[in-house]
């Protein structure tokens, strides 16, 4: 049974899942548990996971990635006590390491804030050294008061009878160090001095409170010379074990996920006297090969077998988006919404046509669309090694080409600087014809949610659900009565349309009510509302262009040709700022509430393979 | 004092939306702030719900055009 398990493992094709409660009727079926030493091992590797884990956020990830071959692993080995107590002498290691360093750039920025105190007054070092029974203090005086020190030096003079030397030297621009030395059985009355003309002494850091104040400003320069060098020792150590260790962990660490996956692989076996079952769910594409690869292992040992899916467990059955290489990107605008049910479809095509388009629509400028292209080429190299964001800039180019298109067709180059290039709307003027525009967007609204309702209506019928292809179909017909009876009522149509329209909504509208209840009714008036809300694409289209009036406006208005492009390069950069995210935003939305919800049944579970993280031996073997 | 009454109508029509779309996005953004600290990988959905109360000032934006035009 842990050969299968294992060999399932390396497959990683099948989905496993809990057996059904039917499949178990009849059948006289027991769970099989891990044994003792099996459930000793799977608690061991799970600390060793720990320990490693924790081992890895000390180590630095080399730049270099490791080829990783495919190790043999004897289980017993790797899940030892040994291994633990010497992964623990590797932590202690490196702990310590990093402790040194801490305490040792602490130090530094510490020297750090006397390294104008020390730059001064290191000179003057050299030539306090040698001196015995001599005791010294170092004070900063402002150049400004600088006549205090001949008369302090007079009252010193008094004090040490003589016995003193003082040294001065510049810091800065504004103050004066000085180191002044004396006998040391004068220190009370200097310091009593010092203290009574308020003049202050430079306090220098506690780890040199015993020494004396040049032998300490000798120790603190010779500090700031030796830590950083004690820093990139303790660094390339750090690097050293690095490189040694971290690739091994990490493969150690996954090695032992995979172990820890195939005995939890158990709770979802049952058996009995003389056999045992795995259930799962594996691609329709994959199963040939899944069955073939099994029979040549196995032969006839181990059968697999085919089963239909009831309609109750639809909602069980894993899903495995596959989309072609044009419409792969816009699967990252699909992770936020939950996976699509098996009886669902999957829209992101839908979404990698129409999303463009929209974007292209709201923001709709030739110059605009040039900037967000350069944007897109620029961070193109930057991001190649981030898989996520290439997507992204995919997108964003697709949808830059659109706003180029919708440019020239509205005649829009950084707003109406396009009609002093030769640039006409070839449709309609945005800024203008707002009514236009609304009708269009209104329009596009009508084409989208209804083309939602076919594409509910052909997944109905391709799986033979037939009250929901009767409420489709009659919520169809509904929407096509309500435009026909507002065409009439506003005068589009003539009168006579008004009779047909009351006795369409007659028949459907009872359809509608039998096949999916108050519900469909209500949807129905939903859908008018979701229509309506295409306005936004007009709204962003319109506010769009009046910003980019604004931006042009502003910039005459200022009477300096280049004040007046700094002026207008600013509002432009501001508009094309709120036209990446707002348009982007807008048309997600469109598609997650007023699109989908015709036809998305969202609650399914993700296709997620038994998977071996890393290749290699069997790693289980049942005692 | 027709044109002002419009203009008018038009102005609340925005400002009451404009208001009803900044208070309800307060109260998105502060939840979704305490969310995104908690597990930043739902910042994309947060982004997302803030930007589903801006319905309600475009439709006020759209219905002040029609108001203005006259539709």
């Amino acid at each position: 049974m842990e050969e299968v398990i294992e060999f399932l493992h390396s497959m990683s094709m099948l989905h496993v899942d809990i057996i059904p409660e039917d499949m178990r009727e009849g059948i006289s079926y027991h769970i099989i548990p891990l044994q003792k030493d099996e459930i000793v091992i799977k608690d061991r590797a799970e600390k060793i996971i720990k320990k490693l884990k924790d081992l890895m956020l000390l180590l630095y990830q080399p730049s270099a990635s490791q080829v990783s071959r495919e190790r043999r692993f004897i289980v017993t080995d790797i899940v030892s006590e040994g291994v633990l107590s010497n992964y623990n002498i590797l932590e202690a290691k490196l702990r310590d390491l990093h402790k040194r360093r801490s305490e040792l750039t602490e130090r530094l920025s510490l020297l750090e804030r006397y390294e104008r105190i020390l730059k001064g007054l290191a000179p003057l070092i050299s030539k306090l050294s040698g001196f015995k029974n001599i005791e010294s203090t170092g004070l900063i005086i402002d150049k400004d008061k600088a006549g205090v020190i001949p008369l302090m030096e007079v009252e010193i003079s008094r004090i040490t009878e003589g016995g003193y030397q003082i040294f001065k030297r510049e810091l800065d621009e504004k103050s004066i160090g000085v180191i002044l030395t004396y006998q040391k059985d004068y220190d009370e009355g200097v310091r009593g001095l010092l203290s009574e003309e308020g003049i202050s002494e430079i306090k220098l850091p506690s780890d040199y409170a015993g020494l004396s104040f040049f032998d300490a400003l000798k120790e603190m320069v010779r500090k700031k010379e030796e830590i950083p060098k004690e820093i990139t020792d303790i660094e390339a150590e750090i690097n050293r074990l690095s490189d040694e260790w971290y690739w091994k962990i990490e493969e150690l660490i996954d090695v032992l996920k995979d172990l820890i996956d195939e005995f939890k692989t158990l709770d979802y076996c049952t058996g009995t006297k003389y056999c045992f079952f795995i259930f799962g769910w594996v691609p329709k594409s994959y199963l040939p090969k899944l069955s073939n690869a099994i029979k040549e292992r196995f032969d006839d040992r181990v059968v697999i077998r085919e089963l239909e899916i009831m309609e109750e467990e639809i909602e069980r059955v894993p899903v495995s988006i596959k989309n072609p290489k044009f419409v792969k990107p816009f699967e990252i605008f699909m992770r936020v919404l939950p996976s699509p049910r098996y009886d669902s479809i999957d829209p992101t095509p839908f979404l990698a046509i129409f999303f463009p388009v929209f974007f292209g629509l709201i923001l709709g400028d030739i110059g605009h669309g040039l900037i967000i292209l350069i944007i897109v080429a620029l961070l193109w190299r930057k991001f190649k090694e981030r898989p996520v964001i290439q997507d992204l800039l995919k997108v964003f180019f697709l949808c830059s080409i659109y706003t180029i298109i919708f440019g020239f067709l509205f005649g829009e180059f950084f707003g109406e600087l396009g009609e002093r290039f030769g640039i006409h709307p070839i449709i309609f003027n945005r800024g203008k014809a707002i009514k236009g525009f609304l009708i269009l967007a209104i329009g596009i609204g009508i084409g989208h949610v209804l083309l939602g309702f076919i594409i509910s209506l052909i997944n109905s019928i391709r799986w033979r659900k037939g009250r929901e292809i009767i409420g489709t179909i009659s919520s169809i017909a509904m929407l096509f009565t309500l435009f026909l009876l507002i065409a009439t009522l506003s005068g589009y149509l003539p009168k006579g349309f008004l009779n047909v329209g009351i006795i369409l909504t007659i028949i459907f509208f009872p359809i509608i009510l039998l096949s999916e209840g108050i519900i469909g009714a209500i949807e129905l008036i939903k859908s008018i509302g979701n229509i309506l809300s295409y306005a936004r694409i007009m709204a962003l289209g319109v506010a769009s262009v009046m910003m980019t009036l604004v931006a042009n406006r502003l910039g005459e208005m200022s009477g300096n040709i280049v004040l007046g492009i700094i002026v207008a390069s600013i509002i432009h950069a501001l508009n094309i700022t709120i036209g990446i995210f707002s348009p982007a935003i807008q048309s997600l939305r469109l598609h997650y509430v007023e699109f989908f919800s015709k036809f998305y049944k969202p609650g399914g579970r993700k296709y997620a393979p038994f998977k071996k993280t890393r290749g290699g031996v069997r790693l289980w073997r049942r005692l | 004092m027709e044109k002002a009454l419009i203009a008018l109508a038009a102005a609340m029509a925005i400002a009451v939306t404009g208001l009803a779309t900044a208070w309800a996005q307060s109260r998105v953004g502060s939840a979704g702030a305490g969310a995104v600290a908690e597990k930043p990988e739902v910042s994309g959905t947060i982004i997302i719900l803030m930007a589903i109360p801006e319905t309600m000032v475009i439709l006020g934006f759209v219905v002040a055009i029609m108001i203005i035009l006259g539709i």
